[in-house]
């Protein structure tokens, strides 16, 4: 008995934290209308593992509920409104988190996803936590530059991991910088 | 002319400092592009009034519209009419439109795009106006350039177009210019809804649009002003009513004023 609960006290200290992205918002730049909007809105709807979406149309502001389970790919999202004829002018991403460490210029993978903290303290996540896309595309180019000077890592730039080559820039290299 | 311009700049400055507008004009395409994979049906109807007698001549102009990638989308177009006796099948066309340039802000963008449009016309040639969208085989070339600031929406069009021998037996007759430079002054006004709730609301807008065509070969223009209101239902559907009325023009054209009705349709993430 002593030795099964060790074991299962092992296996529980040696799970990864569980994490899961609930949720994102986002808004949209480059419209107006609601005709556009709705565009943006077919867009998102077709991307699988969006489940729910409410829309401010004033705004140009998308709450995306994601699919529990779904493997999510951030960048199905920007490509949704780019597809549509838009822009990204900022995106915050939602994730359910169960005792992370973060620290400042680092990576961490959250749901699935690779994220690189920029501009952060060392800390402990534990919750909802908002994390606010860095990346090209994902931002106005003053603010991208404005975080560019808290890293001197590539992958800033490229998005990728080990980006030499075309070949390398695969889904599972794919890095989203984010800051808290 | 310089009452025109006068009244022009006028009217743009008077629409620009109230306004809440779009850039889905009516008698000219915005620098922006469908979204990707969407298709459009368009229903376009011209009445216009013969200036040499008083009958009134019918066109039907049915275009479906393609949304190929964020940056390129295509048209094919078929032109009926009774302008020559029982309403008839005349001709067909092709145009593409690819963006190049896009600088987006919230609830802003300027755009550009270059444009092409070829097109087949069996139709007898009588006026001296080219027309490669309705009446001419040819084609046209351009670029536009769309500001939207806000809810304002300001786009200027420029093209080259030249005309070449209808089908048959229609040749172009070896009198007239084939060639023109045309452009398009275009600006639009949201009236309603004031405020956004949701996609359901019946958009309207107010837009005007000023056409002209300079044949340099012989010097000739005209120049025409055309508003239109805008109807857009469901987010989805949009029935533009519009009259074009020429201010200006030294050149022989056959029927320069009349009605447009068009409804379009749209149809998101299809192809």
């Amino acid at each position: 008995m002593k030795k099964i609960i060790i074991a299962i006290a092992l296996l529980v200290l040696t799970m990864p934290a569980m994490a899961q992205i609930k949720s994102a918002t986002l808004t949209a730049s480059g419209l107006t209308c609601s005709m556009c909007s709705k565009a943006i809105y077919k867009a998102l709807s077709a991307v699988k593992s969006v489940k729910e979406i409410t829309v401010d149309i004033d705004k140009s502001s998308y709450t995306i509920l994601f699919k529990e389970g779904e493997n999510i790919v951030l960048d199905d999202i920007k490509n949704a409104v780019t597809g549509a004829g838009f822009s990204v002018a900022s995106m915050q991403v939602v994730a359910a988190i169960d005792k992370q460490e973060i620290a400042d210029d680092s990576h961490v993978n959250i749901g699935g996803s690779t994220f690189h903290f920029v501009h952060v303290n060392k800390q402990l996540l534990q919750g909802d936590a908002t994390l606010t896309i860095l990346d090209k595309n994902y931002l106005p180019k003053a603010e991208y530059n404005k975080y560019h000077k808290y890293t001197k890592m590539k992958c800033y730039e490229t998005g990728y991991m080990n980006s030499c080559c075309p070949k390398d820039k695969k889904l599972e290299n794919r890095i989203y910088h984010v800051t808290l | 002319m310089l009452r025109y311009k006068l009244f022009f700049v006028l009217l743009v400055c008077c629409i620009a400092q109230h306004s809440l507008a779009q850039e889905l004009f009516v008698y000219s395409e915005p620098a922006s592009n469908m979204p990707k994979k969407s298709v459009g049906v368009r229903m376009t109807n011209w009445l216009m009034e013969e200036s040499a007698s008083n009958r009134q001549d019918y066109h039907l102009i049915p275009e479906l519209m393609w949304g190929a990638n964020k940056h390129l989308m295509l048209h094919t177009e078929a032109f009926l009419s009774n302008k020559d006796g029982a309403f008839s099948f005349e001709g067909a066309g092709v145009y593409l439109k690819y963006r190049f340039f896009s600088t987006d802000k919230v609830h802003r963008h300027f755009r550009m795009a270059a444009f092409a449009r070829a097109t087949t016309n069996n139709a007898p040639i009588h006026q001296e106006e080219i027309a490669t969208y309705g009446h001419n085989t040819g084609y046209q070339f351009g670029i536009v350039a769309t500001q939207l600031l806000h809810k304002t929406a300001l786009s200027l069009t420029t093209y080259y177009e030249q005309a070449s021998d209808n089908g048959k037996g229609n040749d172009y007759p070896a009198t007239l210019n084939k060639n023109d430079i045309s452009y398009i002054a275009s600006v639009g006004h949201l009236i309603l809804p004031k405020q956004y709730n949701n996609y359901k609301q019946t958009n309207v807008n107010l837009m005007v649009e000023l056409l002209g065509q300079l044949q340099p070969g012989n010097g000739k223009q005209f120049m025409d002003v055309a508003p239109s209101l805008q109807f857009i239902f469901n987010s989805q559907t949009r029935i533009d009513i519009g009259y074009r009325h020429e201010l200006y023009s030294n050149m022989l054209r056959n029927a320069p004023n009349g009605f447009l009705l068009r409804v379009e349709h749209l149809l998101y993430n299809l192809i």
